[in-house]
């Protein structure tokens, strides 16, 4: 499977890659955890009735209350914002300590990149690449100071703090122009006055939300959203379900990666649009009818109008999303449902093959399904048993994998062999990755292995019988997690710069190393098999050495080294191409998050729509939102764009090159047209850095690579998209409650 | 003019505009029918226009509904989503996601099953590029028939397009034949069964060879074209010979496989009898008749016949010199004495000895001082002149007509093949063959006698070249028998000194085509 970007630990990319040594933690986490547990309980509790009522205040404690609570969280933002301030204008320090070099690398662009290199300069490298053991304590003394003490070394790069700081400068920003408005509007201290009652107002609003009230106005999306029809759009993705066995070829290469993509990318493709429509058409309905006046005469707050219309809209995506989520599982299930036919002379002719020393081209093959058939094969028994018919000599059969998937066969008495059902397709490897290193040539470490010159530049490749090899560091290998062994999985590339022969393949080794002692052996010759997942077992006892005692070190490292053994021949490697596998997880739960996924992706549309339809109308409330779920889905384009990472220049040298049919790898003609073009670009940099940076990217959310090749998605991606949903959803609530409180008929 | 009327005449007028548009639609979109005698009617515009490109979908069961029901999603956005999934393609061949690539391949096919590029295209990037991106064989003869696969989907919708066909055939003969992986291709070409079902009745071969299989698919361009179906963008000349060079190809490939028997003597004999039957054809040119205007027709055999085009020509010019015998030479010696005096001695020195300068000022002299029969036939008065016009021209037309033969007949080689059918069926040249391969064989395993039959299949060539010298005109056979003399050096530098020794029957091969670039 393709994995582009690094997959940090949660708390890692949350907090930074140093978190663990920051003087506040564990014990800031555990408070956290516990005000965030304690207070989602009791919003629950509160909200189903269990509890009676909220806190009993008056009205005038309640304004006090109010009053601190808004002030002390500007007085945050401030002091915020100073910190800020401080970090980022102190010089650089000399030496590169962990932070700075992920700042360096995130300069180049790639965030995560960033956090795993600083994530790698905290750990001790193997004394074969040079470096020293880097220690965090030489980072604590750097830049971040005070930070680095507390919050860990590398905190900059948590994205939570990150998100502190956009948050507090936003507040501040609108304060400072809300501040200007009101000044110019009544004078200073009326001005003054209207702040101090809007800062309170709001507080008080957001604090005194009651679950109570939210429910029910939910209970009221809810049903306005069944009252619309919604279920057409279930009925549309039951439509689109009937007719995919005209687009979806179960002979294809891999049909089960068709076929959960087909039904993951159908319900996204539908369900974002159908929210979309829902949640942007609902306010400004209830506006223009004015039926907004019955629930607005209750006693109920703006910020519970808002909250209750995304909470409705998007328990009734989920609910959409569950039940397609079902009826997609039974369509995957029977569309890639099939058995072969194996007579009893195809299985004498496999025994006959085998006997007769084994199979050049084609071996014998099962009856044809699907458009494939499988190669058949047979070994004789080590200890023969009854129970197999006396004619045929005793022995095991079984299927070559062919589109991912083998079957299970069984023996029937007429010789010939029931074919199972399919297995190994619908599955969820837990992937266990290393980091990856190269050696050159000359055996010397180097960044990258060599390009062969392909346009991609995912894998390196590294040449065959030199010193040049690619050594993953893995690390957490404890005995209780692989008690029998290691299962390595591979997919490697294969680049022959001559033809040699033909019918064999590339030959390489893997062997295991010791990061401390540097104590290594060969574990694994192999001969290469391109496109498809190649699984070796190391074993536990690697020539009579323990493989945890002589090649794990005590932090639980160990190195596999990969050579290419064929000289002028090379294989191609990229991080993910080689792991351990570390057992499966459940085929139905990756599923679901898949589709919880699109949830995600349901919830930022609901709230987004939802927020901009308190003050736009329906259509353009639809359209801004649509824009920016498509900008979110381009984000990662928008942001080369911006640092000027694209070929064929900004948006308007793009248009120029459009127009004259220029192509986009040689320059402009020196004019002063081109002058213009780049000028503009310049300009237009800024809001596309700005806004790459601040909307969501949409795309992120999307497992279904995961899911459809059978890999099981990380949760720690998971509990991160999680987290980038909630922190996009709480300013966007705010918005859209801002908004609507200035709407005369809330006030 | 009244309010109501005003809306009356209106009326009148938008029905009069809609009947208008309606008698529009209807001349272009009326269906073909037939009329109760069952004579086909033509139909509108449209039909007869999708009648002539043979866009007809004749049965209901033939209606693609997946790729209409896809147009119609579009919401007349094709091109738009034709360009993503283009986009898509690269991206995923770039990136060797091959599951998206065949589905975004079959979109594409459904959006644009018409357009006959993306079916040449996809396929050839099927077969010939994505196919070396796997390092097994098996897997690279499986993507090669995939494309094959889906140059035969795209001829399912596009009956009548000879474009696709060829492309079939070249795909079957060539991308399998002539791969560095050909041996192991073809066998797996002869095992593919799954292929061989899945293939039309009459495109399948009871031998399941390649270039078998491959000829057929020519023979099938040919009989579309002259049906009717043009075949676009390949001269004639090709395309009929890419039937017999298949025959030529299969004959030479089971040779080198190693068959010497009866089978491959027919082969070769097969071929030698189509390459005759190619030589018939009358083929189309670039050239017009300058009488008439109209295309020239050739056959490559017509320069062989007693009464060929340079025959006929040799007789029109005596007839046209017997009108005025001596005029040409005085003519001539006219000229001459025009010519200047560096000129003329340009022309009289031996062309051995010329310089440079002197070659270029002999060869514009010997054009100045040459007599055209046109300018022959002017200078003859009185009753014969017309006469010596006529010869002139028809004199002149044969000349051209035998160089235009001469011209094509270069193109395809024609009588190195020729003559190649004709060597290949001796049992002299099998048995050569067959010694080579022996020793080829046997290197391994038995040197001294594997150096034996080089020395005998060495000495058997000797005779064939003998028989034939003009085979070493071209420098195929020459170029094969150097790379067999070069692995028996290496076979007898296993042994003693890689020197061959001085009465080496092929020498003179060695001498004419041994030297790298030679």
């Amino acid at each position: 499977m393709i994995v582009e970007r690094y997959i940090p630990d949660f708390l890692v990319w949350l907090l930074g890659p140093g978190w663990q040594q920051g003087l506040l933690f564990p014990w800031l986490l555990y408070l956290v955890g516990l005000l965030v547990g304690g207070g989602l309980i009791w919003a629950v509790l509160l909200g189903a009735g269990v509890l009676p009522g909220g806190l009993r205040l008056t009205s005038q404690q309640s304004h006090r209350l109010a009053r601190i609570v808004g002030y002390g969280s500007l007085a945050v933002a401030l002091l915020v914002i100073v910190l800020m301030g401080i970090l980022f204008t102190q010089p650089p320090q000399p030496a590169l300590s962990a932070q700075e070099t992920s700042k360096q690398t995130r300069s180049g662009g790639d965030e995560k990149a960033a956090q795993s290199s600083a994530a790698e300069a905290q750990k001790a490298t193997p004394p074969e690449t040079g470096h020293s053991e880097s220690a965090p304590a030489e980072s604590s003394g750097s830049s971040a100071g005070l930070g680095t003490i507390l919050l860990g070394p590398g905190w900059t790069e948590g994205v939570f703090y990150q998100w502190v700081g956009v948050v507090s400068v936003v507040l501040w920003g609108i304060l400072l122009i809300g501040l200007l408005a009101a000044v110019i509007r009544h004078g200073p201290a009326d001005g003054l006055k209207a702040i101090d009652r809007t800062i309170t107002e709001v507080t008080e609003d957001l604090l005194r939300l009651s679950p109570r009230r939210v429910w029910a106005l939910a209970r009221l999306a809810i049903q306005e959203a069944l009252r619309r029809r919604i279920v057409i759009g279930f009925v549309l993705f039951l439509l689109g379900l009937l007719f995919a066995g005209w687009y979806l070829d179960p002979g294809s290469v891999n049909p089960t990666r068709l076929y959960l993509h087909f039904v993951l990318t159908t319900t996204s493709y539908l369900m974002l649009p159908l929210m979309l429509f829902l949640s942007s058409f609902s306010l400004p309905t209830d506006i223009r009818s004015k039926t907004i006046h019955t629930v607005v005469t209750k006693p109920v707050r703006a910020s519970e109008i808002v909250l209750g219309r995304i909470l409705g809209f998007s328990l009734v995506g989920a609910g959409l999303l569950l039940l397609m989520s079902v009826i997609s599982y039974i369509f995957v299930i029977r569309g890639l449902s099939h058995t072969h036919q194996i007579s009893a002379e195809m299985a004498a002719e496999a025994i006959r093959q085998a006997q007769t020393g084994g199979v050049k081209d084609m071996p014998v093959m099962t009856s044809r399904v699907h458009n494939h058939r499988h190669g058949i094969f047979w070994r004789p028994s080590e200890s023969p048993s009854s129970s197999q018919p006396d004619q045929m000599p005793q022995g095991t059969f079984w299927l070559s994998m062919e589109q991912g998937h083998t079957h299970r066969l069984t023996p029937q008495p007429d010789g010939s062999l029931q074919v199972g059902p399919p297995e190994g397709n619908l599955i969820a490897r837990v992937p266990l990755y290393g980091k990856l290193r190269f050696l050159d040539r000359q055996g010397n470490p180097t960044d990258k292995g060599i390009n062969v010159g392909e346009e991609w530049e995912y894998r390196s490749y590294i040449e065959g019988r030199t010193g040049a090899a690619a050594i993953w560091t893995f690390e957490g290998i404890q005995p209780e997690r692989f008690p029998n062994g290691l299962l390595v999985e591979m997919t490697l590339g294969v680049f022959r710069s001559w033809k040699g022969e033909i019918e064999q393949g590339i030959r390489g080794s893997l062997s295991v190393r010791n990061p401390r002692t540097g104590q290594t052996e060969e574990v694994l010759l192999f001969t290469s098999k391109e496109f498809q997942i190649d699984s070796h077992w190391i074993p536990r006892q690697i020539k009579g050495k323990d493989l945890f005692e002589h090649f794990v070190d005590e932090r639980g490292r160990l190195e596999i080294i990969l050579r290419c053994l064929d000289a002028g021949q090379f294989f191609g490697v990229s991080q993910a191409d080689l792991y351990l596998r570390a057992g499966d997880a459940s085929f139905v739960a990756n599923f679901l998050k898949g589709y919880l996924g699109i949830g995600l992706q349901v919830l930022l549309v609901v709230g987004l729509a939802v927020a901009l339809s308190t003050f736009l109308s329906g259509p353009v409330a639809m359209v801004a939102t649509g824009g920016t779920l498509l900008l979110g889905f381009f984000g990662d384009f928008m942001y080369r764009l911006a640092t000027g990472k694209t070929y064929g220049g900004g948006p308007v040298e793009s248009l120029i090159r459009l127009v004259t049919q220029e192509n986009v790898i040689s320059e402009l003609e020196p004019s002063p047209r081109t002058t213009a073009a780049k000028m503009l670009d310049q300009l237009a940099s800024g809001p596309l850095w700005a806004m790459s940076k601040i909307l969501p990217r949409f795309g992120e959310f999307d497992c279904a690579n995961f899911v459809a090749d059978g890999f099981d998605f990380p949760t720690s991606m998971l509990l991160a998209n999680t987290a980038n949903a909630l922190a996009f959803l709480l300013p966007v609530f705010v918005l859209g409650y801002s908004f609507l409180k200035t709407q005369e008929l809330t006030q | 003019m009244t309010q109501r009327e005003r809306r009356l005449y209106g009326k009148i007028s938008y029905g009069v505009g809609i009947c208008i548009c309606i008698l529009f639609l209807y001349s272009l979109g009326a269906p073909s029918t037939r009329d109760s005698s069952g004579q086909v009617l033509p139909g509108g515009k449209l039909a007869q226009l999708r009648a002539e490109y043979g866009l007809t979908e004749a049965n209901l069961g033939e209606i693609n509904a997946a790729g209409e029901t896809i147009k119609l999603a579009t919401l007349g956005l094709r091109g738009v989503a034709v360009n993503l999934l283009w986009e898509r393609a690269h991206e995923c061949k770039m990136k060797k996601d091959w599951t998206g690539l065949s589905a975004t391949l079959q979109q594409l096919a459904k959006l644009q099953p018409r357009f006959i590029s993306v079916w040449q295209f996809q396929a050839w990037n099927v077969s010939y590029n994505c196919s070396v991106e796997f390092d097994d064989y098996r897997d690279r003869y499986r993507w090669v028939i995939k494309g094959i696969q889906y140059l035969r989907e795209g001829i399912s919708y596009n009956q009548y397009e000879p474009r696709l066909l060829w492309d079939q055939g070249w795909f079957t003969g060539h991308k399998i034949g002539r791969a560095d992986e050909k041996v192991q291709f073809r066998r797996l070409f002869r095992q593919d069964n799954d292929f061989h079902d899945w293939l039309p009745l009459e495109l399948r071969d009871p031998t399941r060879d390649n270039w078998l299989c491959g000829k057929k698919c020519f023979q099938g361009v040919v009989q579309l074209h002259e049906a009717g179906h043009k075949m676009k963008g390949k001269s004639p000349l090709l395309f009929y010979s890419d039937a017999p060079k298949c025959q030529i190809n299969y004959a030479d490939a089971i040779v080198e496989e190693g068959v010497f028997d009866e089978v491959a003597l027919e082969a070769w004999r097969r071929a030698a009898v189509e390459w005759r039957q190619y030589g018939k054809i009358p083929i189309e040119t670039t050239f017009r008749d300058p009488r008439t205007g109209q295309i020239l027709f050739i056959r490559l055999n017509d320069k062989d016949d007693d009464e060929n085009y340079l025959a006929q020509a040799q007789k029109h010019i005596a007839a046209l010199e017997a009108l005025a015998p001596g005029l040409r030479e005085n003519l001539r010696q006219q000229k001459l004495a025009m010519l200047t005096k560096r000129e003329r001695a340009a022309l009289e020195t031996p062309p051995a000895q010329r310089t440079a300068q002197e070659y270029e000022l002999a060869l514009a002299a010997e054009r100045k001082i040459a007599v055209s029969h046109e300018e022959l036939a002017q200078r003859i008065e009185g009753p014969d002149r017309p006469k010596a016009l006529q010869l002139a021209r028809e004199a002149k037309l044969a000349e051209q007509m035998a160089d235009y033969i001469d011209r094509y007949r270069q193109i395809v080689n024609f009588e190195y093949w020729r003559l190649r059918c004709q060597v290949e069926q001796d049992p002299k040249t099998l048995q050569a063959r067959k010694y080579i391969y022996q020793a080829d064989q046997e290197a391994l395993i038995n040197l001294p006698k594997a150096l034996e039959s080089y020395q005998k299949g060495f000495a058997l060539w000797r005779e064939v070249l003998d028989s034939y010298p003009q085979l070493l005109e071209d420098r195929t056979t020459g170029e094969d028998l150097v790379e067999v003399i070069d692995r028996y050096r290496e076979h007898l530098g296993r042994i003693s000194e890689p020197r061959l020794p001085p009465d080496f029957p092929l020498q003179d091969v060695l001498d004419r085509y041994g030297q790298k670039g030679s």
